[in-house]
C-alpha cells in the first residue's frame, strides 16, 4: 500500500490552509467593523445630543453651551464680586493666547514622542506608573492648576475660590458651560462624586487616599459651589483640593469598584485631549498610545490633532527612531545626548534643551535598618555616613552621567527654598569613612580584606537595583569598586521590577538603589516618618528619628511658608547628619525636539506645557493642511 | 539473588577492555564505541573541532595565568619600610580562588589518567572522582584568597615606585578589573595594550573572553551531563521493561519535549535571581528526551540478545545488567546527541545573556555581545566581533565533532567511506 504524499495532497493542504486563513481574516475584519460601528454609533449619539442642545438654544435665543465654548474663560459675572475671591481675574489660557498671536501659529498636525514602557493601565486612581499619569494630565482637569512660570494658582474648572482664615475650608465656584468629552456638562456633583469614589475603600487607590484622608468632606454648596473642609491644617491643603482631577460621574458610576479596579483603559474627562475610545483602550504590543483633540473642549483648542506616544523599550531603538525623523521628541540618556551633540546634520533640524528641574527628584541607596526584626549594620548612623563618604558620587556624576547630574544631599532639591543652602553633601573621603567605621567597631579581623563587625560578621551586603537599566548597572558596579577601597564588599543584585517592589514591601533587602520623583515643595512624610514603617508604607528602611517625626508633623501643619521653611531646613540638617539614605544624584533633564515644533521655552518647572507648542502649516509632516 | 555469590563465567564487566578470555561477546560491542570514535577522529573536521575545544579547555583551565591584574612576581620597594620590604612575592598565586585550584588539579589528574595506559575505564573514572572529592573540600578549606581586591594598586604602585618590579602574565588585566584608575579607557578600540579593546564597563575584553570560556564549557558539559544521566536511566528502564513502563515513560518524554526551554528559562530568570547552576539544571532537566528515546530504542533491540539473557540467567543484579552489560553497546547514539546538546546549551546561555537576563557577576560571551550596541547608538565592532566569533566557533566545533561521530556510527556512511 503506497501511502505517499503526492502532488494532489499538497494542493489540498494548501487549499485548506488558504481557507482557514480566509476565515480567520474575515473574522478579524468583522471584529474591526464591529468596533468601528460602535465608535460611529457613540459619536452619532453624542452629536445628536449636541444638535438637540443647539436647537433648544436657538429656539430659546440664548447662548449655546456646546463646546468650544465662546466666552466663559473670564469670570466677570457678579457672583464673585465680593471680597476674598481669588483667581477670578486670571485667564487659564493667557499663555496659549500669547502663543496664538505668534507668527505662523496653526492648529493641526500630530506630535509623536515615546514611552520607555507600556503603561500598565490608564484608568485614573488605580494606575501605577508615571506614564499613565502623563496621559491622564491631558485628559483630566482639576479645579485649578499652577502657572508653569510663576507657579501661582490659576483657575481651571473653577473660576474663583476662597480660603478660610484657619486654612481649613476652601470654597470653589465652578465655571459654567464646561462639558466632558462626550458632551455631558461637568457639575458640582461630579466633583463631590470623585472624592467619594476615591475614598471608597473598595477602590484600589491607597496612595491617593493616604493624602486625601486629611479632607473631612467635600460638599455641594449651591448649584456651582463646592466646599472642601480639612480635618487639620496642612501645608499642601490647597494643592490637594484644587489639584483633584474631576471624573465624570455619569461615565464611571456605571461600574462597580471591582470592575473599575480591573479596567485597563477607562479614561474620560474634560481635558483638551481624549482617548479615541474612552471605554476600551487596550495595550496592544507595538501599538502606540494615542490621544485625539477633544473638539468639545470648553477652552482654547489644543494645537495638535493627535498626541502619539510610541512604546519603545530599547534605548537604542528610541534614538534611531528619533534620528530617522519618525518621532518629534526624545529624552536621551547622557551618552546619547553627547553623541547627538556631535551630529551636525541632526542639530540643524532639531532643538535641544538641558536644564536642572527642581522637581526632577533624586536617586538614592536606602540602607535597611531592620531586617527580620533584627537591626542591621546600617542601624548605626556612623556606618551609614561612612557608606556615603566612601561612595564617589561626584565620580558617578562625571563618569557615568557624563556631568549631567549633581550630587544630592537630601530629599529636597537644592534649587528650591526647602533646601538649606548651607549644607554641602558629604565629601568623598575614604580615610574619614574608614575612621568612622573603626569608631563603630568595624575592623578587618581575619585578614581577608573585608571589615568585620565586633561580632565577627563581614561587612558584606547585597545591593538590590532594577535590572532593566544599563545606567543603574554601571553605577552599581562603580559603587562596588568604590566601596572595595574602604574594605566593604557590595554584591550587586539586579532584580526584576515586580520582584523588587515585592522585596521593598516585605523589607527583604540590605540595601536598595532606586529613585524618587520630586516636586517644587515635597512632603518627606511618606518616606521618612516612622509611622510609615508599618505594613507596606514607603519607609521601607525602617528609619525612625523622633526629632524628625516631630519636625515633619509641625512643618506639615504650618501653613505659613515663612515659618515652614526654617523647619524644613532643620529637617535637611537631620537628613544630612543621619543619612537614612545615601542621597546620590539629581539628574539634569535632557531633551531633543524637532525643529518644526515652535514656541518651546524654558519655564520654572522645565519646558512649557505641550498645549502651548505648535507647528506652522508649511511644516506639517504627519497630516496635510486642508486645501484652500 | 545476590551478585557476590555467583561469579559470571563469561561476560566480564563491559567496562574493562583488557578483560580476559570470555569477553568475546562483549569485545565487538566494546570496540564499536572505540571504532566509532577512532573513525570519527580520522576526518579533518572532527580534528579541527577537537583541537579547538582542547584550546578552549586550556584557556579555561589556565585563565588566571593568561589574564590577570595581579603580577605573577612582584618586588616591593625597600624604602617604604616594614618587614616585607624588598621581598619577592606572587600576588597572582595569592589571589587564586579555590575553583582555579580545583580546575588545575583536575586538569592534571585527567592528563595523568589519560597517559596511564594500564588502567581500566572504571578505575580511571574512580581515580578522577577521588581526586575531585579530595581536592575540592581541601581547596575550599585551604585556599583563602583575599575577598576584597583593588586591582589598580599595582599600577599605581609601579607609578609611585612603591612597587619596584612586577612581572605580569600576557594579558595584565583581570576580567572584573574595571580600570577605575583610567576612566577614559572605557569602550576603547583594540590597541597594543588592550588587544581586543575594552568593554562597556572599562574592563579588558580579551581577559573577559578567556574567563567566559569557563562558563561556556561548564554550562555545555554540565547541562548535557544532567540530560544524559536522566535520559540514559529513563531510556534504559523504558527499553528494558517495555510494556506499561515504556508507555508511561514515552508520555513523560512527550510532555517534556513540549516544554519550550527558552521560555521556561526566561520566566525563571525573570522571577528568581539569574543563577548559572539553576540554568544548567533547567537545561538538563528539559533536554533529556532525545537521549531517552535513543537509549530506549537501543535497549529494545538489545534486551533479547544472548549476552543479556545470559547475564539475567546468572542472577546479575538489574543495575549491572542495564548499565554494565547493555549500556556500553547502546551508548554511541547518545554521544552523538550529546555533542550537539553541548552546542545547544552554549547557544541558549548566550541567547539569555544577550537578552540581558543571564549571569550578573560572571562574564559570558553572550553578555559581552549584548554590549556591542551602546545605548548611545554607537556600534562597537570589537565587542561584537570577538565574542560573536567565539560563540560561532565553539558551536561549530561541537557540531563538527557531532557530525563526525554520527557519520562514523552510521553503517551506510561507513560503507560509503570504506
Amino acid at each position: 500500500m503506497e501511502n505517499r504524499f503526492g502532488f494532489r495532497d499538497l494542493v489540498i493542504c494548501v487549499l485548506l490552509v488558504c481557507m482557514m486563513a480566509t476565515v480567520w481574516i474575515a473574522m478579524l475584519q468583522l471584529d474591526d467593523h464591529k468596533r468601528a460601528l460602535n465608535l460611529i454609533t457613540t459619536v452619532l449619539k453624542e452629536q445628536t445630543g449636541d444638535l438637540a442642545k443647539i436647537r433648544r438654544a436657538v429656539e430659546e435665543g440664548g447662548s449655546i453651551s456646546v463646546a468650544p465654548h465662546p466666552a466663559s474663560t473670564q469670570a466677570s459675572s457678579g457672583d464673585v464680586a465680593g471680597g476674598g475671591w481669588q483667581g477670578r481675574d486670571l485667564d487659564p489660557f493667557a499663555r496659549i493666547k500669547l502663543a496664538q498671536k505668534m507668527p505662523g501659529y496653526a492648529v493641526g498636525d500630530n506630535f509623536i514622542s515615546s514611552f520607555g514602557v507600556l503603561p500598565d493601565r490608564l484608568t485614573p486612581l488605580v494606575s501605577q506608573d508615571a506614564y499613565a499619569g502623563l496621559i491622564q494630565d491631558y485628559v483630566l482637569e482639576s479645579l485649578a492648576g499652577r502657572d508653569p512660570e510663576t507657579l501661582a494658582w490659576v483657575p481651571q474648572l473653577a473660576k474663583a475660590w476662597t480660603v478660610s482664615a484657619d486654612g481649613l475650608r476652601f470654597e470653589f465656584i465652578l465655571r459654567k458651560g464646561v462639558v466632558f468629552s462626550d458632551g455631558e456638562p461637568l457639575t458640582v456633583d461630579d466633583v463631590v462624586w470623585t472624592f467619594k469614589w476615591m475614598m471608597n475603600q473598595e477602590v484600589e487607590a491607597p496612595r491617593a487616599r493616604a493624602y486625601y484622608e486629611k479632607v473631612a468632606s467635600v460638599e455641594k454648596a449651591g448649584d456651582d459651589r463646592v466646599v472642601f473642609t480639612f480635618r487639620e491644617p496642612y501645608f499642601q491643603a490647597f494643592e490637594l483640593a484644587a489639584g483633584m482631577q474631576v471624573l465624570p460621574q455619569h461615565f464611571y458610576s456605571k461600574y462597580t469598584p471591582k470592575q473599575f479596579n480591573e479596567a485597563i483603559g477607562l479614561l474620560m474627562g474634560s481635558g483638551a485631549y481624549r482617548l479615541p475610545d474612552p471605554k476600551n483602550w487596550q495595550h496592544e504590543p507595538g501599538k502606540p498610545v494615542e490621544l485625539v483633540r477633544n473638539e468639545r473642549y470648553w477652552g482654547e483648542r489644543a494645537p495638535f490633532d493627535r498626541m502619539i506616544f510610541r512604546i519603545l523599550e530599547n534605548e537604542a531603538a528610541r534614538l534611531t527612531t528619533f534620528r530617522n525623523g519618525d518621532m518629534d521628541s526624545l529624552g536621551p540618556t547622557p551618552e546619547q545626548y553627547r553623541s547627538l551633540l556631535q551630529d551636525k546634520e541632526l542639530l540643524a533640524r532639531t532643538q535641544h534643551f538641558e536644564f536642572d528641574d527642581p522637581a526632577a527628584g533624586y536617586t538614592y541607596i536606602g540602607w535597611n535598618q531592620k531586617r527580620n526584626g533584627k537591626p542591621t549594620f546600617f542601624a548605626d548612623k556612623r556606618v551609614r555616613r561612612a557608606m556615603t563618604m566612601m561612595i564617589d558620587r561626584e565620580g558617578i556624576a562625571q563618569q557615568i552621567m557624563l556631568g549631567y547630574a549633581n550630587v544630592a544631599s537630601s530629599p529636597f532639591s537644592r534649587l528650591t527654598k526647602q533646601s538649606d543652602p548651607n549644607i554641602k553633601p558629604w565629601p568623598y573621603d575614604i580615610a574619614a569613612a574608614q575612621k568612622l567605621l573603626k569608631e563603630a567597631g568595624f575592623e578587618d579581623r581575619d585578614g581577608d580584606g573585608i571589615l568585620d563587625s565586633p561580632d565577627g560578621k563581614p561587612l558584606r551586603f547585597k545591593l538590590v537595583y532594577p535590572s532593566s537599566s544599563d545606567v543603574y548597572k554601571r553605577a552599581v558596579l562603580f559603587i562596588k569598586d568604590s566601596c572595595a577601597r574602604a574594605g566593604v564588599a557590595v554584591d550587586p543584585a539586579p532584580t526584576e521590577w515586580n520582584v523588587l517592589i515585592q522585596k521593598l514591601q516585605q523589607r527583604d533587602f540590605d540595601a536598595i538603589s532606586l529613585a524618587w520623583s520630586g516636586g517644587i515643595e515635597t512632603d518627606p512624610y511618606q518616606i521618612f516618618h516612622s509611622s510609615q514603617i508599618a505594613g507596606t508604607g514607603d519607609n521601607a528602611i525602617s528609619y525612625s528619628n523622633p526629632e524628625l517625626d516631630a519636625l515633619m508633623d509641625k512643618a506639615r501643619a504650618t501653613v505659613d511658608e515663612a515659618q515652614r521653611m526654617p523647619l524644613w531646613h532643620r529637617a535637611h540638617q537631620i537628613f544630612h547628619e543621619d543619612q537614612p539614605y545615601t542621597f546620590l544624584l539629581t539628574r539634569t533633564s535632557l531633551s531633543f525636539v524637532d525643529q518644526r515644533i515652535k514656541n518651546i521655552t524654558r519655564v520654572t518647572t522645565g519646558l512649557n506645557p505641550r498645549l502651548e507648542w505648535y507647528v506652522p502649516t508649511d511644516q506639517w509632516k504627519w497630516t496635510k493642511p486642508a486645501p484652500k | 539473588m545476590s551478585s557476590s555469590t555467583i561469579t559470571p563465567p563469561a561476560p566480564a564487566p563491559a567496562g574493562s577492555p583488557g578483560a580476559n578470555a570470555g569477553a568475546v561477546d562483549l569485545e565487538p560491542s566494546r570496540s564499536l564505541l572505540e571504532r566509532v570514535v577512532r573513525d570519527a577522529m580520522r576526518g579533518t573536521g572532527a580534528r579541527i573541532g577537537v583541537a579547538y575545544i582542547a584550546l578552549l579547555v586550556l584557556a579555561a583551565v589556565f585563565a588566571p595565568f593568561l589574564a590577570n591584574s595581579h603580577p605573577l612576581l612582584m618586588k616591593q620597594a625597600g624604602a617604604q619600610g616594614g618587614a616585607q620590604t624588598g621581598a619577592w612575592s606572587s600576588p597572582l598565586l595569592r589571589h587564586l580562588t579555590p575553583a582555579d585550584v580545583v580546575l588545575l588539579v583536575m586538569f592534571f589528574a585527567v592528563l595523568g589518567v589519560a597517559l596511564a595506559r594500564r588502567l581500566s575505564g572504571a578505575k580511571r573514572l574512580l581515580i578522577l572522582a577521588a581526586v575531585l572529592a579530595v581536592s575540592s573540600p581541601l581547596a575550599w578549606w585551604a585556599v583563602r584568597p583575599p575577598a576584597q581586591v583593588i586591582y589598580d594598586k599595582y599600577r599605581t604602585g609601579l607609578a609611585d615606585k612603591s612597587v619596584e618590579q612586577a612581572y605580569f602574565v600576557p594579558i595584565a588585566f583581570s576580567p572584573d578589573d574595571r580600570l577605575r584608575d583610567q576612566p577614559d579607557i572605557r569602550l576603547g578600540a583594540p590597541s597594543a595594550e588592550h588587544l581586543m579593546g575594552t568593554t562597556n564597563n572599562g574592563a579588558d575584553l580579551a581577559a573577559n573572553m578567556i574567563y567566559a570560556s569557563r562558563i561556556a564549557l561548564s554550562i555545555g558539559f554540565i547541562a548535557t551531563g544532567i540530560a544524559m544521566v536522566i535520559g540514559v536511566v529513563l531510556g534504559a528502564l523504558m527499553g528494558y521493561y517495555s510494556g506499561w513502563v515504556d508507555l508511561l515513560g514515552m508520555r513523560l518524554v512527550e510532555i517534556f519535549s513540549a516544554i519550550p526551554t527558552l521560555l521556561l528559562l526566561l520566566c525563571f530568570v525573570a522571577f528568581f535571581e539569574p543563577n548559572l547552576y539553576i540554568m544548567m539544571v533547567i537545561l538538563g532537566v528539559t533536554g533529556w528526551t532525545g537521549d531517552a528515546v535513543f537509549v530506549r530504542a537501543e535497549f529494545l533491540r538489545l534486551r533479547e540478545q544472548d549476552f543479556v539473557q545470559a547475564a539475567r540467567a546468572c542472577g546479575i543484579p538489574l543495575w549491572s545488567i542495564l548499565f554494565r552489560h547493555i549500556l556500553p553497546n547502546g551508548i554511541t547514539p547518545v554521544l552523538v546527541n550529546a555533542s550537539f546538546g553541548v552546542a545547544g546549551a552554549i547557544l541558549t546561555e548566550s541567547t539569555l545573556s544577550f537578552l540581558g537576563i543571564g549571569l550578573v557577576n560572571d562574564t559570558s560571551w553572550g553578555q559581552l555581545l549584548n554590549q556591542a550596541l551602546g545605548s548611545g547608538g554607537t556600534f562597537y565592532w570589537w565587542i561584537a566581533l570577538y565574542p560573536g566569533l567565539a560563540i560561532f566557533l565553539t558551536v561549530f566545533a561541537y557540531n563538527l565533532i557531532g557530525e563526525a561521530l554520527r557519520d562514523a556510527f552510521d553503517p551506510h556512511a561507513a560503507k560509503r567511506g570504506a
